[in-house]
């Protein structure tokens, strides 16, 4: 294997992170116990300084592109460090083994395409694959963390049914709502103006935009990818009356799948309602910020 | 003298009476934009919206107009949001600049409104809270 790669708790390779345990990455060594289509569960043998890995009862790896690893010897146990194999080609002029190529490649290349989307969502980028790594557990650990819970409760319990264009505000006071342990997101309500002004707000309370950092950065763009209690930040390309802000922007809370609140409740992300959908949208999505926790 | 000067106090009253007035198309086109205006889920709705919000209002001309309006985004909000509604209230932005232009227009528009309905009355009442507001969103 020359590249990094997730450890998984279970066979399912769907890209999603809840079952991520690890990264391995190259120069490590593996024996395979068990193998399921491409999937193989593993145990290491040698791990390279860089790779991580939580204690967990079963390690998968799906090995999806072939080159990325070598077999040491016929007890299938693999390399990090190894060369890809390589292939010779016999006979290449022969028109017969030609036209069999052709009607192959065809076949192929469809099956490719589909390994290559499952390797995209299993390969792990080599440069960013210990943050990301670790930092999905502590995304997800801020998804379940009690702040994030009492931010939402707030967030549900004050709004209306129509927003009364306080967004930010209402946002500002659910993110500082405390918890039964009297912690919450933000100390508590700052002065800024306007809602696209989170983006860069927030950051001085320890949010991250997980728009800006691989892989989330090429894997989310909608706020249905977001995780639970992200705030998502939007720009609207409206102008904030009577200000010199060229855009007011939008802010919300993901509540859950279903549900987004601000200053007023809805069950759609303001730029994925059935209405924008079909006639779109000023509002663009720029924002997905999360504030990584160690802890739950 | 006095004729003269009473002659030219008339041309001066009739030239910008004459000014003021709107031209046949013009009239048309806005009649135009009220009927699309009036159907929320058309697909110009945003457009139409925009470019009702760009124009100079008179009271004369334009006040069935902006009545219209305000009676779309009242429907627009109470529509539910799988049917092509919008609790956002996202299109008082794009009126916000006219508002502060022609407060006036609106204004009557918004008692000519509540008065015939009391339940358009704490909707127009929202409207006008947020459309006069002096500072930014938040």
């Amino acid at each position: 294997m020359n590249a990094s790669y997730y450890l998984r708790s279970d066979e399912n390779s769907t890209g999603a992170i809840e079952n991520r345990i690890g990264v391995l990455t190259a120069g490590s060594e593996f024996k395979v116990l068990n193998k399921k289509g491409n999937a193989l569960q593993i145990e290491i043998t040698k791990m390279s300084s860089s790779s991580q890995v939580r204690k967990s009862e079963k390690i998968w790896i799906w090995k999806g592109n072939n080159t990325h690893f070598t077999e040491l010897d016929t007890t299938i146990a693999a390399s990090t460090e190894g060369q890809s194999p390589q292939v010779k080609c016999e006979n290449c002029e022969t028109p017969v083994t030609k036209v069999t190529e052709v009607k192959k490649k065809n076949v192929d290349s469809i099956q490719a395409v589909a390994r290559e989307i499952t390797n995209q969502a299993n390969q792990a980028p080599p440069v960013a694959s210990i943050t990301a790594g670790s930092l999905d557990d502590k995304i997800i650990n801020y998804s379940k963390s009690s702040e994030v819970a009492s931010a939402i409760k707030w967030a549900e319990k004050n709004n209306g049914l129509f927003s009364y264009r306080k967004c930010y505000r209402q946002v500002k006071f659910a993110l500082a709502a405390k918890d039964a342990n009297k912690n919450s997101l933000i100390p508590g309500r700052f002065s800024d103006e306007a809602a696209i002004g989170a983006k860069n707000s927030l950051k001085n309370y320890g949010f991250i935009n997980l728009m800006d950092i691989e892989p989330y950065k090429t894997q989310m763009k909608a706020p249905s990818q977001a995780p639970k209690g992200s705030v998502l930040v939007y720009s609207s390309g409206i102008k904030c009356p009577n200000s010199k802000i060229k855009d007011c922007g939008h802010v919300e809370i993901k509540a859950s799948d279903t549900s987004y609140v601000s200053d007023y409740k809805s069950s759609y992300a303001i730029n994925e309602t059935p209405r924008a959908r079909r006639f779109g949208t000023n509002y663009k999505l720029i924002g997905i910020m999360v504030k990584p926790m160690e802890t739950k | 003298m006095k004729t003269y000067i009473a002659f030219l106090i008339v041309s001066i009253l009739t030239s910008v009476s004459f000014t003021q007035n709107l031209s046949g198309a013009e009239r048309g086109n806005r009649a135009g934009l009220s009927i699309r205006l009036a159907n929320f889920v058309s697909p110009t709705f945003n457009s139409d919206l925009a470019a009702f919000a760009e124009l100079q209002l008179t009271e004369k001309d334009d006040l069935e107009l902006v009545k219209n309006v305000l009676k779309s985004l009242i429907v627009l909000e109470n529509t539910p949001e799988a049917d092509g509604g919008d609790r956002s209230r996202t299109s008082l932005d794009v009126i916000a600049d006219s508002y502060l232009k022609n407060t006036a227009i609106y204004e009557k528009a918004i008692k000519s409104l509540s008065a015939k309905n009391n339940k358009n009355e704490k909707a127009l009442k929202e409207y006008k809270e947020i459309l006069s507001r002096k500072s930014p969103v938040q």
